[in-house]
């Protein structure tokens, strides 16, 4: 009887072996109370005006490091809204008000000592439609921002420009044509080459403002894969008006209606059973 | 592209997780089975208490199908492989379901005419264990060719549960004190007599995973 027992145990045991399932390598859902420390940035009771209109109130929400953050809702719930307050876009509206608190690495950007250029280069962006600038060459683009900070050193230039178009996945489709000048370049390409140059100056978190809203289905895709591999570089917070993309590349989800923040939650809860009515009304299409 | 291959990732790890609660299931049988050729009360409760495991695991992989069909919109094959799933993890439980009712089954004074009809009950057992066993296998590999096969040899389950169950009921008319032995040798060879029904469930559903086609093995 001893043997057969040992028999059996063995056997079971190396089929499990076998395929390698490791139940504590399963990610684990995000509890804010036991990743605090991974907390990249943090808004407490965000609010921003334009004069008397109110474009979102009291927004308190963690973006989790190494994470991608998908902001949804219907158009003007003030998402864009709340994403240009996360680098001080809104600093150039003289309008616009910002109250509350946008703290990154613990500290408020929004602090008076801050400067709002080294800000937006810790926290960078990319917008709807690509911004290379057009008459510069596809290498002057993404070095644009070094140069910009007084880096000279061509050898050094070189390699970020590699290592950047290399991680926004376009450099094997320009290295022989860096010189060209980037309005040469695809739709889909220009978008990667905006998030490579976006990519140069090391950011610690990247805004995305409806990255493909732009672009045609496999642009789309390609930048959808970039996104996931970009994610164990750099922080992402990515607004868009396509469901089933925040769905397919966010970690986390946060549905913004008519200024407030109504639900933020992991993005596998806030697709299969969100907390609020308004959510589930929101992703089964039955308003927005 | 990106979806393709994350799909291809995800569908990977839920039918590992799968063969995991799977094994479980066949550890479960398994122990069950020697529990009650050897009378052995503590294997016995370890397999009833091990059930609670495989009815959490159950959830959970439930769960990731869930997940899975919510965020990357399944079509085709993608799909039938989440359905596939979804169908044969109920049909897993159910067979841990059984295995813990076999183990609860162990008695020890139901006399001797329960002790002689014990091994034919064990070799019922071994039949559907090697059957689900296979089954894993064939689930894992997406083999619907070996699917059918493993299903086919559900008669040879039904034939055995079939004479086992007319031999009990034969023995509860002519002797009094052999009603309880057949009663159990009965309710024995019928949990293990649906498990076979269990693991063809899930053989079809390797193949509509596989073609999309729905089929019957056991008419």
């Amino acid at each position: 009887m001893a043997r057969e027992m040992s028999d059996t145990t063995i056997a079971v045991d190396q089929r499990v072996e076998k395929i390698a399932w490791d139940l504590t390598s399963r990610p684990a859902e995000y509890d804010p109370d036991v990743h605090s420390e991974a907390v990249r940035m943090e808004t407490r009771e965000l609010s921003v005006k334009y004069g008397k209109v109110v474009g979102v109130e009291g927004i308190s929400v963690p973006i989790y490091s190494n994470t991608v953050t998908a902001l949804i809702g219907p158009s003007g719930c003030g998402k864009t809204t709340f994403l240009r307050a996360l680098n001080r876009m809104h600093d150039l509206m003289p309008s616009a008000a910002v109250t509350g608190e946008v703290l990154l690495d613990g500290e408020n950007i929004y602090g008076r000592r801050v400067d709002p250029v080294m800000i937006r280069r810790k926290i960078g962006m990319v917008f709807q439609k690509p911004t290379p600038f057009p008459t510069m060459s596809v290498y002057e683009n993404v070095v644009a921002g070094l140069r910009l900070v007084g880096i000279r050193n061509r050898a050094a230039l070189d390699e970020v420009a590699e290592q950047s178009l290399r991680q926004a996945a376009l450099w094997e489709e320009v290295k022989d044509r860096l010189k060209a000048p980037a309005s040469a370049l695809s739709g889909g390409q220009q978008q990667r080459l905006s998030i490579a140059r976006a990519l140069a100056v090391e950011p610690e978190v990247l805004l995305m403002d409806e990255p493909t809203s732009s672009l045609d289905p496999k642009a789309t895709a390609r930048i959808e894969q970039l996104i996931s591999e970009l994610k164990s570089a750099v922080t992402i917070v990515i607004v868009t008006h396509n469901m089933q993309q925040a769905a397919r590349v966010s970690d986390f989800t946060a549905f913004f209606f008519l200024g407030s923040l109504i639900e933020f939650g992991t993005t596998n809860k806030i697709f299969t059973s969100p907390e609020e009515q308004r959510t589930e009304d929101y992703i089964t299409g039955r308003f927005g | 592209m990106e979806q393709q291959y994350e799909m291809a990732k995800s569908l990977e790890g839920l039918y590992n997780g799968m063969l995991h609660m799977g094994s479980l299931v066949e550890e479960a049988l398994r122990k069950a089975l020697i529990a009650l050729s050897n009378w052995d009360d503590e294997l016995a409760s370890a397999v009833i208490d091990e059930d609670a495991r495989i009815d959490g695991r159950q959830i959970e992989l439930e769960d990731e199908c869930t997940n899975l069909i919510a965020r990357m919109q399944p079509v085709g094959a993608d799909l039938r492989e989440i359905i596939c799933c979804i169908k044969t993890l109920t049909d897993l439980e159910r067979i841990g379901d059984h295995a813990r009712h076999v183990a609860r089954s162990l008695t020890k004074s139901a006399g001797p005419h329960y002790s002689s009809m014990l091994p034919r009950v064990r070799v019922l057992g071994n039949k559907a264990l090697a059957m689900l066993h296979d089954s894993l296998t064939a689930l894992i590999d997406r083999d619907a060719e070996k699917a059918q096969q493993i299903a086919y040899r559900d008669s040879e389950v039904d034939e055995l549960h079939h004479t086992l169950t007319e031999d009990a009921l034969a023995i509860m008319k002519t002797e009094t004190q052999g009603v309880e032995a057949g009663q159990q040798i009965i309710l024995l060879s019928r949990y293990l007599e649906r498990i076979g029904d269990h693991v063809t469930n899930i053989c079809q559903w390797i193949v509509y995973a596989r073609t999309g086609a729905h089929v019957e093995f056991d008419r």
